[in-house]
């Protein structure tokens, strides 16, 4: 393979990382939320207070920016199932630090989706 | 909240990002136009809908339910990218729609029907 592969691998990879801390600093921040929705659109700036759930959104849009880098310069057949990775690792954060349990179809289910992803991967390469 | 409405809050949520994805590729044909980029302008306001949806569903969904279930993403882009920018849908993409909704079906069988909201 040649070196940009490489390095599109490791991009995507390492933004995997980074993309699964996202979903777990949302979780911590939808729990400060005491308020409904409906006061939320009355007062956006509340979102912005919350400073987990910016954080998760942070991660999220840096692993996005990785995301589109790093799949312009690799095979998508080859990328996709990696960024199923951070499914697994957010799995792994959320038993560790949200007190989350996995169960077999916790496990079924994502390795469904793993497949899933690297067969409509394998199709986008097809073009 | 029941869990089906977080499972159904972060589907739609996913349907918004594809949109998003899908006004940020017209975007960026328009590149280095930024001003009056108006798909790019479009696609961020999605992204960011998106992400309060997503941050909403969390407050009684479980991380490890919910968060796999954003790979329902890719079904929707695919679907998206078949329409506007003609890449055609073949077998494998089929297949893997099908694999993805099973996992997210799967998924949803897990998923606990206590969740507990994490104290900060």
């Amino acid at each position: 393979m040649s070196a940009t592969s490489w390095f599109a691998i490791y991009l995507v990879s390492f933004a995997t990382l980074i993309s699964a801390l996202g979903p777990i600093f949302m979780k911590k921040g939808a729990a400060q939320f005491t308020v409904n929705p409906r006061k939320l659109l009355k007062n956006p700036g509340l979102l912005f207070k919350n400073y987990n759930a910016m954080l998760g959104c942070a991660f999220f849009g840096i692993s996005a920016v990785f995301f589109v880098i790093g799949l312009k310069y690799g095979e998508l057949s080859v990328l996709y199932p990696i960024t199923s990775l951070s499914y697994i690792w957010a799995c792994g954060l959320s038993v560790k630090y949200l007190g989350e349990k996995m169960n077999k179809y916790k496990w079924i289910g994502i390795l469904c989706i793993i497949i899933g992803v690297a067969l409509i991967g394998m199709g986008r390469a097809m073009h | 909240m029941t869990k089906l409405k977080a499972i159904a809050m972060v589907v739609f949520c996913t349907i918004i990002t594809s949109a998003g994805q899908i006004f940020w590729k017209f975007g960026a044909m328009r590149l280095p136009d930024l001003l009056h980029n108006w798909p790019l302008w479009t696609g961020f306001c999605l992204h960011v809908i998106a992400a309060a949806i997503l941050i909403t569903s969390f407050k009684t969904g479980e991380v490890s339910v919910l968060f796999p279930m954003y790979a329902t993403n890719y079904v929707w882009v695919s679907i998206m990218s078949a329409h506007f920018f003609h890449e055609p849908l073949n077998a494998l993409k089929w297949a893997g729609m099908a694999a993805v909704l099973i996992g997210v079906i799967l998924l949803g069988r897990g998923a606990h029907k206590h969740t507990e909201v994490v104290t900060p």
